[in-house]
């Protein structure tokens, strides 16, 4: 307790508060824009730290890394556009909610999750820190293989009424995964020359095509967010955060599940949100009465990855703590100002620096509260937003989404394959091919297949014996075999999908991209190959079902839908584009205005005044607040 | 199209105002690491010491072992030199190394100088028992490795065919941390490649023994080990040691592309030169935790100079030694 009160002592200094305040408002707005992440909010913090204390130190780099989570559900639940990566999985459910007219619900629901969440992480924290050295060595990677398996099997609950559907797009997520230098043998595979997917796709813009893109075509489509001309429901935040604290078991049980996968290194907070939201999926494979499904606007899948996202910075701290081994970018820089100020990590900081340590802890925790209380405090009039006309909304959030992309490498195929992931998306959606499925293939396939090698080349197959990694493949197995039984006793009262020739069109170009991702793994390294190939092989069995249940098709499909999307993504495309010819400012300057001469609304002066102030916020974060070297335009010369 | 006009000119400005006069470094890795480290303590310093005094900012450009850096900068037409990679020193290594990619030139790159020539070393747990590099070599241990092309596995594969070392390296690990947690649990009984810089960090000296020193010349500052290529008696194998080592010579390089003309070089050079005589740099450089072991561009020139002329049978040894 004294040592309790002490560390408030030490908190309460104004300094300290200041930087804990200022952290906390920095990581809001970095989780709020799209594209950038966490680690943008530390190139501007890292220099400010250096000449701070510790304990100041800490308030404002935990203060940031803490909340990024927590604000990057705004744009997620509102146009359904991640905020940060580790949004994702809260757009399926939080964004669907929004066009129901329960925005305000949604995000009253997320805040709670994510202040309980990061709460929750921060005391775990606490609890773990006498025990923190055996508890970051209990898990080898044998054991982290089958934790994967179980979470790969999650894919199951996220594949829509078609599971086949669901499981091809699982495995497409795999496929797209594997471009990149394999980890084993360090081969090239399907780069075609490239450093640029050296080190893979850039996740970003994989989230922000997948996802982005077909939300705001809906957005544009339905000519608001909501789908419904009502008012959005009155005390809706307020119900949101009861529905929150009803539902306190997975609260606290996706919260465990991000804590505890937050202390692993090498599993970021992607692989956190989709297993939280899976398991909450799994947890009630038979929907309470009266609940939507998940991705129809399920509460459950807005509060499960909220919770687990926020309270994986408290995990993420133990191995940093418990050994002086950075679990993250943040925890690296953080383990920089331990050396600075002569602080030792290790279970001697609970004799030795005591004091410093609870304030950590309470750092993360108040960061949590703050971030939460003042994304509350905003909600009203976020939750407005929600009937602001499309043809304003739409294309600001398009540059914000293309600038973010574009922020990844400055490169002109960060746009190119926002573009392509879009086309993906927006026909994934269309056919009803699930994109969660294909997200948790993404995230999870690269660690089954680096875990497995490294469990491999440690301890041959022995580690198939141990008991963590029994218990789990166990549970993946009654996983497998009861929605096998779901789907097989389904399968009697659904009536069979009417399948059009657009759907026979994508499945056979799916067809055709499995066959050559697959032929071109011939001559590769084995080991190289093994994943990637038994990733094909699977795929192709599965594509030739799913033809053979499509059989004749009975329609020629939503042509006019589809058409809609070609041209939807004409509108991204334009402004890559003008991006690249023009620039990262008057490029999308020049985008903004076409946009509102083309759909006529807003009116002109109002259109340019909304660009100018777009611009001063692009200026100010990319050029002021981080400077950047962008690409010179394409036209700059002339 | 006035108010069009006036904003495209407004914005026009702005544009231009952003671009002058500033220098970027590009950062290889990612925050948080040794090579944004010292990169940010350049770019805070830099600028003073440049005609104009221009400001100075950092970027991180993580990808493939800061190659991605590298290549971009290899087709880079800019002569003026405003910006400087920071990338892995075993890049001067590729041509031999890696004969077959041939995206990164050391001749043609233009190299400032290196802000560091440190050691690395081999390290296991105090808990395997091993206590000296002959033990280590007779061990059977399994040492960590990120991938093929770093120098985790590099040294590793290097010291096991020149030492004919009862060793297994394994590969896979996403970075020093993972290697580090599974020493930890006991998967793994060793890593070669660790800087001194990164041993003093925590406690480490307290659980680790330091096995055996990387480098061309036993290092002033690090902690005391044995002297890896003292321990060669083959003349070709040690040259060719010497030669896969030789990295640690140069192990925080900033270079130009190849296209910059060779007054902004000269400039740059000099630039750097003077700031690291600034007893205000060398301040800032102990208060961040920075090991500094200068080089300036010409004695860089100098050591890759020294390696490229190195015997062809030897390059081919060393090439042979790491894979």
């Amino acid at each position: 307790m004294d040592i309790l009160i002490a560390a408030l002592i030490e908190m309460a200094e104004p300094l300290r508060l200041a930087m804990l305040v200022l952290g906390v408002l920095l990581g809001l707005m970095v989780g709020v824009i799209p594209g950038i992440g966490g680690i943008f909010g530390l190139t501007i913090l890292i220099p400010i730290t250096y000449g701070l204390d510790p304990i100041s130190a800490f308030a404002l780099l935990l203060g940031m890394a803490s909340v990024t989570t927590t604000s990057d559900t705004i744009p997620a639940v509102l146009i359904g556009v991640p905020g940060t990566v580790g949004a994702a999985a809260t757009v399926v459910d939080g964004h669907e909610m929004a066009k129901n007219g329960q925005a305000a619900q949604a995000l009253g629901a997320a805040y709670t999750a994510s202040m309980i969440g990061g709460v929750f992480g921060a005391v775990m924290l606490a609890l773990s820190i006498p025990v923190m050295r055996p508890l970051v060595l209990m898990l080898n990677y044998g054991d982290l293989f089958a934790i994967t398996v179980f979470g790969l099997t999650l894919v199951a609950m996220l594949s829509g009424s078609n599971w086949i559907k669901g499981l091809l797009a699982a495995h497409l997520g795999a496929l797209v995964a594997y471009i990149g230098i394999d980890p084993y043998e360090g081969v090239e595979r399907w780069t075609f020359g490239q450093v640029y997917l050296w080190d893979g796709v850039p996740v970003a813009v994989v989230f922000l095509g997948l996802f982005a893109i077909p939300e705001l075509a809906g957005v544009l489509t339905r000519g608001q967010i909501q789908t419904t001309m009502l008012a959005p429901e009155p005390g809706g935040l307020r119900r949101g955060i009861r529905e929150a604290l009803r539902h306190w078991r997975l609260v606290l049980r996706s919260g465990s599940i991000g804590a505890f996968l937050g202390a692993i290194p090498g599993v970021g907070v992607v692989v956190i949100e989709w297993v939280a939201y899976g398991d909450a999926a799994r947890a009630r494979t038979d929907a309470a009465a009266g609940e939507p499904a998940y991705g129809k606007g399920n509460i459950r899948g807005v509060i499960a990855p909220e919770s687990a996202n926020n309270a994986k910075e408290g995990g993420s701290l133990l191995p940093t703590l418990a050994f002086g081994i950075p679990g993250s970018a943040s925890m690296a820089i953080l383990l920089g100002a331990f050396a600075v100020h002569g602080v030792v990590p290790g279970p001697k900081m609970l004799e030795d620096n005591s004091t410093l340590l609870v304030t950590m802890i309470l750092t993360v925790a108040l960061a949590n509260v703050l971030g939460a209380l003042i994304c509350l405090g905003l909600t009203p009039w976020l939750a407005r937003l929600a009937r602001v006309p499309a043809t304003s909304l739409v294309p600001l959030a398009l540059v914000f989404v293309g600038i973010g992309a574009f922020y990844a490498a400055k490169d002109w195929r960060d746009l190119l394959l926002l573009g392509m992931f879009g086309l993906l998306g927006l026909a994934m959606r269309r056919l009803g091919w699930s994109r969660p499925a294909f997200a948790l293939g993404f995230v999870l396939a690269p660690n089954l297949e680096r875990f497995f090698f490294l469990s491999w080349q440690i301890s041959g197959w022995n580690w198939l014996t141990q008991p963590v990694v029994l218990i789990f493949l166990a549970i993946a197995a009654t996983t497998v075999l009861r929605s096998l039984g779901g789907w097989r006793k389904g399968r009697g009262e659904r009536t069979k999908d009417t399948a059009s020739k657009l759907d026979l069109g994508f499945t056979a170009a799916v067809l055709v991209v499995v066959l050559l991702a697959g032929g071109s793994l011939l001559g590769m390294p084995q080991a190289a190959a093994i994943f990637p190939a038994i990733v094909a092989g699977s795929a192709l069995v599965f594509t030739l079902i799913l033809i053979w249940q499509t059989g004749v098709p009975s329609s020629a499909g939503d042509g006019q839908g589809m058409v809609a999307d070609l041209r939807f993504i004409l509108i991204p495309g334009g402004l890559g584009v003008a991006i690249l010819a023009l620039g990262h400012l008057v490029g999308p300057l020049v985008f903004l205005l076409l946009a509102a001469w083309r759909f006529g609304s807003p009116r002109p002066l109002v259109a340019l005044v909304q660009a100018l102030v777009a611009l001063a916020v692009v200026y100010a974060i990319f050029d002021l607040l981080v400077p950047q070297s962008w690409p010179q335009p394409w036209l700059w010369p002339i | 199209m006035k108010p069009f006009s006036l904003s495209l000119a407004l914005v026009l400005s702005m544009g231009m105002a952003a671009k002058a006069d500033t220098i970027s470094i590009q950062v290889g890795y990612a925050p948080g690491g040794s090579f944004d480290l010292v990169s940010r303590l350049v770019a805070d310093h830099l600028g003073a010491f440049l005609p104009g005094n221009p400001e100075v900012i950092v970027e991180n450009v993580p990808g493939a072992g800061s190659l991605k850096v590298a290549k971009m900068l290899m087709a880079d037409p800019a002569t003026d030199g405003m910006v400087l990679g920071s990338v892995n020193p075993a890049l001067a290594l590729l041509p031999f190394l890696e004969p077959e990619n041939t995206d990164f030139d050391p001749t043609k790159a233009h190299y400032i100088a290196t802000m560091s020539q440190e050691s690395s070393y081999c390290i296991t747990p105090k808990s395997t028992g091993i206590e000296t590099f002959d033990q280590f070599l007779q061990s059977g241990a399994k040492v960590g490795a990120t991938g093929k092309a770093s120098s985790t596995y590099s040294y590793p594969a290097a010291i096991k065919t020149a030492f004919g070392a009862n060793i297994e390296i394994v590969t896979g690990f996403e970075g020093s941390a993972e290697i580090d947690l599974a020493m930890e649990r006991g998967d793994l009984q060793g890593r070669c490649g660790i800087t001194a810089a990164n041993l003093v960090e925590a406690d480490m000296l307290t659980r680790y023994t330091v096995l055996g020193e990387i480098g061309t010349t036993p290092s002033a500052v690090g902690p005391k080990a044995e002297f890896i290529l003292d321990k060669v008696s083959d003349p070709a194998t040690k040259a060719a040691l010497t030669l896969i080592f030789s990295a640690a010579d140069i192990h925080h390089p900033f270079i130009v592309a190849p296209a910059t003309s060779p007054e902004r070089v000269a400039e740059l050079r000099a630039a750097f030169d003077a700031m690291v005589a600034d007893p205000g740099f060398q301040e800032d450089a102990k208060t961040r935790g920075y090991l500094l072991g200068y080089r300036s561009g010409a004695e860089v020139d100098a050591v890759i100079a020294g390696l490229l002329a190195t015997d062809p049978a030897i390059k081919d040894l060393a090439h042979q030694m790491v894979q």
